[in-house]
């Protein structure tokens, strides 16, 4: 081969042959179809650029002649006043009713409004609040068929499609109830709760638009759409609401609610529902915002009629995508796959609502093109700002972020480490009933106390979540009702961790495993199973790869006690392992509280909730017959105080029972364009009064 | 009589694929089923009762004897039905056929963009070898074929994307704007351009090796020495007679060129946010979603059987003595 | 070997990664793991020759800890599929008729199936591991091999000196292993660097989708830490990303010239003529 090169090269000679010279032809013009492509995309962004920068001008100076002169100027006057320094190149203003403004904010949106003057995509209106447009939102999670948040409680679900629906009753931030689709919050004193907290009466709001509704057929919500929502979706399919199933008396196999009274209203719908609980039922106020309870239409399944007998599957309730919510469903993997697009509802009944004309959703799973996609200005949200790049969004004047307690598939989420307590493989029927083996290295408290006290959560939150979120110190979050301060829960220290695990039997001599040169080993440890010289390996299973940084946090601070913790991420059967098969030594989950114990927090320690469905429950197989009456007790009992000692008794216990390490409460931090406002971050109805000014 | 030759080298040739096809499908059930995990409590959804779960496994047909679920699938695989997604709740088919076209667009514009790319820079690299041009082809495909595609893509994506704002950094479509004819292919191109010249990029340093090792090895062979003999300028003497010789390794190369690109692309794919096939493997990976990767492994390898079928046939029709053989 | 710089240069770059590998314990024997809030994010130093990533994990460490993970890998899959490869292709070759049309069948099976896809499969469900990887990229490495083998047994089984084992009485068995054998190493050794080559990027690949070994120090791992923090460290992915570009290049170069030094019976399997399986 090479005496082939020597003799090819004295060979060459001049000029390109007719094919070289046509591959070069082809190749530049691909080449130049590409850049002409790119620019003229560029051009068009220019304009739009441009047509934004004119409506902003023009909108700074009405609300500069608003400070002064305290309404909305004419172009002239904005002229006049210097304001302007020219007449506006793209956009007319003319002005609304003329009353006096307020400065942004709905009360002042008609007091003028800008048009576009030239016809060109990209050059939109808009007054003091702009109406139109289309919100583009960088969503955390993939495109789903599964629609009704109303029968899932997964995350992507709700994130997506929460918009489409609303419930009965809404929640603040703090999880404080104002009224939605019924008229009033009911309490005790204005006699909509009675019976100590057993029965609760709703009237609904009349004049409530479903989707599906026509000028020729109108469909109006009224009380057998809460009735039927209940019997035939909530009760049976959302993981949250089935907490209700029990106190309700609901009969999961006939799929009726005999204790749910509807009467319907006359006019426009509307009318009452009466929910009649066998027991005072506490939280129930706090199951009945879009996320916990959204209200589907009655009937609306073939075949299946409100309090007849029949039970739909969960994809029959999918089928239906309607709702009485701000935007209305439109497509699912349009304009590209994995698209999801909802529209507005014009008959939605807050009037002036929603600003948008829609909203394009996008799924960005990945966090590095989540955050390009924000700041090359591809969406206008995002969901979940990755925790590293949270601060130069917050820096940036061109972008804001909020951090919140919600999540998309429930509020107030803690991350919680998980011991195994009995033996791996154990049997869920063994584990709930008691007789299953302790795990022969977790079952010791004190084991469990060490690691507990060798996990540098400080560390956990500044380094492996760039701090955003706080160190948890009570077994239920913060941010709800029943979480206890005085009750300390073990200290980090390196010092004593080691003194607990050398008391426990693995004081042995040190080992090597891999890199790892100081795994302690067994030394008469009171398990005969445990041989002297075992090395203390502790396996730890990790259901998803965005924990990679928090669970390198964990495995370093286990190493510095001398714990070896090899780490398995496994995202398909992890949930498998833990609540079917039990195979797993440590575990970690980010666990939704809630806006009441009873609803996020029992079902990590109650007995019935060892069980083998993957929602996250009681993780742990944790077993405290005083701790299910505590919860048992407390969600019947309305007086707070007493309600208030019973989750104290229960924090006791637990605490000193260790089933879980619980490490850091962790908000979610949404961001987005300045361009855009108005949003309610806490909720998937947050773009219900949002607008957008480009 | 060279198309009786040819005819029976074909005839040959597809009989060859059937044993591949069922290889395929069997060792892509197999993979499949000896995996852990429950499907039909994935099907059942979250929350479903044991009832809800049994009542899946027995729709699903996972309550049946293997063998039987084999036969089972053989025989809806021949009616094109590939079953149903347990994530999505939806036909395979569906969820496949809703992510092809992206993919099939992103590689079908890395594999020509790459082919004639490589093809050029290759005679380009020919034409003098070992002088400077040859040698900074040479060395530049040999680097850029030992990069990793993903870091790249990262790569282009900060400097092309967010420093230079010549190209969106992400996506297929621009999600703000409802674009309709010239200007939706417009819009679709604006976003192919950045992934598609990522994925072709080790592509074309591959064709361009061995588009130039052809040429230099058919440069010295007898019949252009002959045609130079009679006269020919060296130049033409490659052009006509050599370059086409020399590109039969390129055409053969196709068919694993293709399974190359796929693979690609489900990387290039992730950092990009195209939503092709290879998003679609990752998530229903995640989702356990065994029906649809199934799918997608049988589709692959089929469009690998289909095309290397393709270049062997048009190798025998430009080189009869290919078949003969 | 003197004929071709470029395996020269290819061989000296395959083993200074060789060799790093093979000495990670000695050069750099500390925990990779070990994190340190006050030293996350370091430009390199003298006490972080490489800097320190968000977690203020040191790099060098991760990096040549990595080496030898990479490296692990490497050779068990080059084992694997070297000796799946050469038993499938001498068998294939020296037999011939239905157990050579078996064999191909099965060769072309193997190189249609996406060999990525699958991985991604085997790792996402049997939770990712260097030995699982490690046996499923050797299983599934070997088809070009054996196809080259098998061309050159073809072409090797009627030469004298095989027809002239045959008449003395030798074995099959022995026939292969003397005579057969020995000739087909150099396509061996040239597929094994191509192989090595790929098997780099194919682990940072599935590294990079999450699905690598999280238990033991890898380039493909780091480059994956470092996505988010590109603008910010740029140390956390050009260290990993050069070593790994050097070892591929490295084992390309290697095979270029091997392929040379061997003629263009052995440059079937070089980068030349690949007909690789589908990735």
């Amino acid at each position: 081969m090479i005496s082939r090169i020597g003799e090819m090269k004295g060979r060459g000679q001049e000029g390109f042959t007719l094919i070289e010279l046509l591959v070069v032809i082809i190749i530049l013009g691909v080449l130049s179809a590409v850049v002409v492509f790119a620019v003229q995309g560029t051009g068009d962004k220019g304009s739009s650029a441009a047509y934004a920068t004119d409506a902003k001008t023009v909108r700074t100076a009405e609300e500069a002649f608003c400070a002064n002169k305290g309404r909305y100027g004419t172009e002239d006057e904005l002229l006049s006043g210097k304001l302007l320094s020219s007449k506006s190149d793209y956009h007319a203003i003319t002005l609304g009713s003329g009353g006096p403004c307020t400065g942004a904010g709905v009360a002042s949106q008609s007091s003028y409004q800008i048009t576009c003057n030239v016809v060109e995509a990209g050059c939109g209106g808009g007054g003091a609040v702009a109406t139109g447009g289309t919100l583009v939102v960088g969503e955390t999670f993939s495109s789903n068929t599964t629609t009704n948040v109303a029968s899932s409680t997964g995350g992507g679900t709700h994130a997506w499609w929460e918009g489409m629906y609303n419930g009965l009753i809404a929640l603040d931030e703090a999880g404080n109830p104002s009224p939605e689709l019924a008229t009033v919050v009911p309490t005790v004193a204005n006699g909509g709760i009675t019976n100590g907290g057993a029965t609760y009466t709703l009237t609904l709001r009349q004049n409530v638009q479903w989707h599906d509704s026509t000028v020729a057929v109108p469909h109006y919500l009224d009380a057998d759409d809460v009735k039927f929502t209940f019997e035939k979706v909530l009760l049976k399919y959302h993981a949250r609401a089935r907490n209700m199933a029990t106190p309700l008396g609901y009969n999961a196999t006939t799929c009726l609610a005999a204790n749910i009274v509807a009467t319907n209203g006359a006019g426009s719908n509307g009318g009452t529902v009466v929910f009649n609980f066998t027991a005072p039922y506490i939280p129930f106020l706090k199951q009945l915002n879009v996320t916990e309870g959204a209200i589907n239409p009655g009937n609306s399944i073939p075949g299946f009629t409100v309090g007849v007998a029949g039970c739909p599957t969960q994809a029959n309730t999918d089928a239906v995508k309607v709702g009485t919510g701000p935007f209305k469903f439109s497509s699912i993997n349009s304009p590209s796959a994995g698209d999801g697009k909802v529209v507005k509802n014009p008959n939605y009944w807050k009037p002036g609502l929603p600003y948008l004309d829609g909203i394009l959703m996008r799924p960005y799973t990945a966090d590095a093109a989540r955050t390009t996609a924000l700041q090359s200005g591809a969406v206008d949200f995002v969901w979940d700002v990755p925790n590293p790049d949270v601060a130069s969004f917050t820096a940036s004047s061109s972008f804001k972020t909020v951090a919140t307690q919600s999540l998309g598939g429930g509020p107030n989420s803690v991350d919680q480490v998980i011991f195994n307590l009995k033996a791996s493989g154990s049997s869920v029927a063994t584990v709930a009933d008691g007789t299953a083996a302790d795990h022969p290295i977790l079952g010791d408290v004190n084991v469990r106390k060490a690691i507990f006290q060798a996990l540098n959560r400080d560390q956990y939150l500044n380094t492996g979540r760039n701090g955003i979120g706080s160190v948890s110190k009570s077994p239920i979050s913060s941010q709800i009702f029943g979480a206890e301060t005085d009750i300390p829960l073990p200290a980090f220290s390196v010092s004593a961790a080691d003194a607990l695990l050398d008391a426990a039997g693995w004081n042995g001599p040190r080992t090597t495993i891999g890199t790892q040169t100081n795994v302690r080993t067994a030394l008469g440890h009171p398990n005969p199973a445990i041989a002297d010289g075992t090395a203390l390996t502790i396996r730890f299973l990790q259901g998803s790869t965005t924990f990679d940084a928090r669970v390198a946090v964990i495995k370093s601070n286990l190493a510095t006690v001398g714990i070896n913790m090899p780490v398995t991420v496994n995202t398909t059967t992890a949930t498998t392992q833990v609540f079917t098969n039990r195979d797993f030594d440590l575990y970690i989950l980010n666990y939704a509280n809630g806006y009441d114990p009873h609803i996020g927090v029992r079902r990590q320690y109650a007995i019935d909730q060892i069980s083998t469905t993957g929602t996250p429950n009681n993780a742990a197989g944790y077993r405290n017959v005083a701790v299910d009456a505590d919860f048992d007790t407390a969600a019947q009992t309305l007086d707070t105080t007493t309600r208030y000692n019973l989750y104290h008794d229960f924090q006791t216990r637990v605490v000193a029972d260790l089933p879980y390490v619980w490490m850091i409460e962790t908000p979610n931090v949404r961001g987005y364009t300045t361009q855009c406002k108005g949003f309610v971050v806490w909720t998937g109805l947050f773009a219900e009064s949002a607008s957008c000014h480009r | 009589m060279l198309w009786a030759v040819n005819r029976r080298y074909v005839v040959r040739r597809l009989l060859q694929v059937v044993p591949t096809v069922l290889g395929i499908v069997t060792l892509s059930f197999a993979l499949v089923h000896l995996t852990p995990g429950d499907p039909a409590r994935e099907f059942a959804g979250e929350g479903a009762d044991q009832a809800q779960i049994d009542a899946a496994r027995s729709y699903l047909g996972l309550d049946r004897p293997v063998p039987e679920q084999f036969t089972t699938y053989l025989r809806h695989l021949l009616h094109g039905d590939l079953g149903t997604s347990y994530a999505q709740r939806m036909p395979v088919t569906e969820v496949i056929g809703i992510r092809l076209s992206a993919t099939l667009l992103l590689t079908g514009t890395a594999l020509v963009v790459s082919t004639v790319a490589g093809v050029g820079f290759g005679v380009l690299a020919a034409r003098r070898p070992l002088r400077w041009l040859d040698n900074a082809v040479s060395t530049a495909s040999l680097l850029v074929y030992s990069l990793p595609a993903f870091w790249l893509a990262q790569l282009a994506i900060m400097a092309l994307a967010l420093k230079v704002h010549l190209f969106p950094a992400g996506g297929m479509t621009d999600a703000r704007e409802a674009y309709t004819g010239l200007a939706a292919a417009r819009d679709i191109a604006h976003h192919l351009a950045l992934p598609a010249l990522v994925l072709a990029l080790s592509e074309t340093a591959l064709v361009v090796r061995v588009t130039r090792a052809g040429l230099l090895q058919q440069a010295g062979q007898e019949y252009v020495r002959s045609a130079r003999a009679k006269g020919l300028p060296q130049e033409q003497a490659v052009a006509r007679h050599a370059l086409p010789n020399a590109l039969l390794p390129v055409l053969t190369i196709v068919g694993s060129r293709v399974g190359y690109l796929v693979s690609g692309a489900v990387l290039v794919e992730s950092v990009f946010g195209w939503p092709g096939l290879g998003k679609a493997l990752v998530d229903a990976a995640q989702a356990g979603d065994h029906p649809v990767i199934l799918g997608m492994v049988l589709l692959v390898s089929a469009t690998v059987v289909t095309a290397n079928l393709a270049t062997d046939m048009a190798c025998a029709w430009i080189d009869p003595r290919i078949a003969a053989r | 070997m003197g004929h071709s710089p470029t395996a020269v240069v290819g061989l000296a770059m395959t083993a200074l990664v060789a060799g790093v590998a093979a000495l990670a314990g000695r050069i750099a024997p500390d925990y990779p793991f070990t994190v340190s809030t006050p030293d996350a994010l370091r430009p390199p130093s003298a006490r972080h020759l490489l800097g320190t990533d968000q977690l203020g994990r040191d790099l060098f460490t991760n990096v040549v800890q990595g080496a030898h993970t990479s490296m692990r890998i490497v050779a068990g899959v080059v084992v694997i599929s070297s000796v799946v490869g050469i038993m499938a292709g001498c068998v294939s070759g020296f037999r011939g008729g239905l157990v050579d049309d078996v064999v191909m069948r099965v060769v072309e099976t193997v190189q249609s199936v996406p060999r990525f896809f699958v991985a991604v499969l085997v790792t996402g469900w049997f939770g990712a591991g260097a030995r699982t990887m490690t046996v499923l990229l050797g299983l599934t490495s070997w088809p070009v091999l054996a196809r080259v083998v098998r061309a050159e047994t073809l072409s090797l089984r009627e030469r004298e000196f095989v027809t002239a084992a045959r008449t003395m009485g030798a074995s099959d068995l022995r026939i292969v292993a003397r005579h057969i054998v020995p000739n087909v190493a150099p396509t061996a050794l040239v597929m094994a660097a191509v192989t090595g080559s790929r098997v780099v990027l194919l682990e940072a690949g599935l590294a990079f989708l999450g699905l690598g070994d999280p238990n033991l120090a890898s380039w493909g791992a780091l480059i994956n830490n470092a996505q988010p923090y590109l603008a910010r460290a740029w140390w956390m992915s050009v260290f990993p990303g050069a070593a790994m570009a050097i070892s591929v290049l490295g084992m390309n170069l290697l095979a270029d010239g091997l392929t040379d030094v061997f003629g263009p019976s052995a440059g079937g399997a070089s980068l030349g003529g690949r007909s690789a399986p589908a990735d």
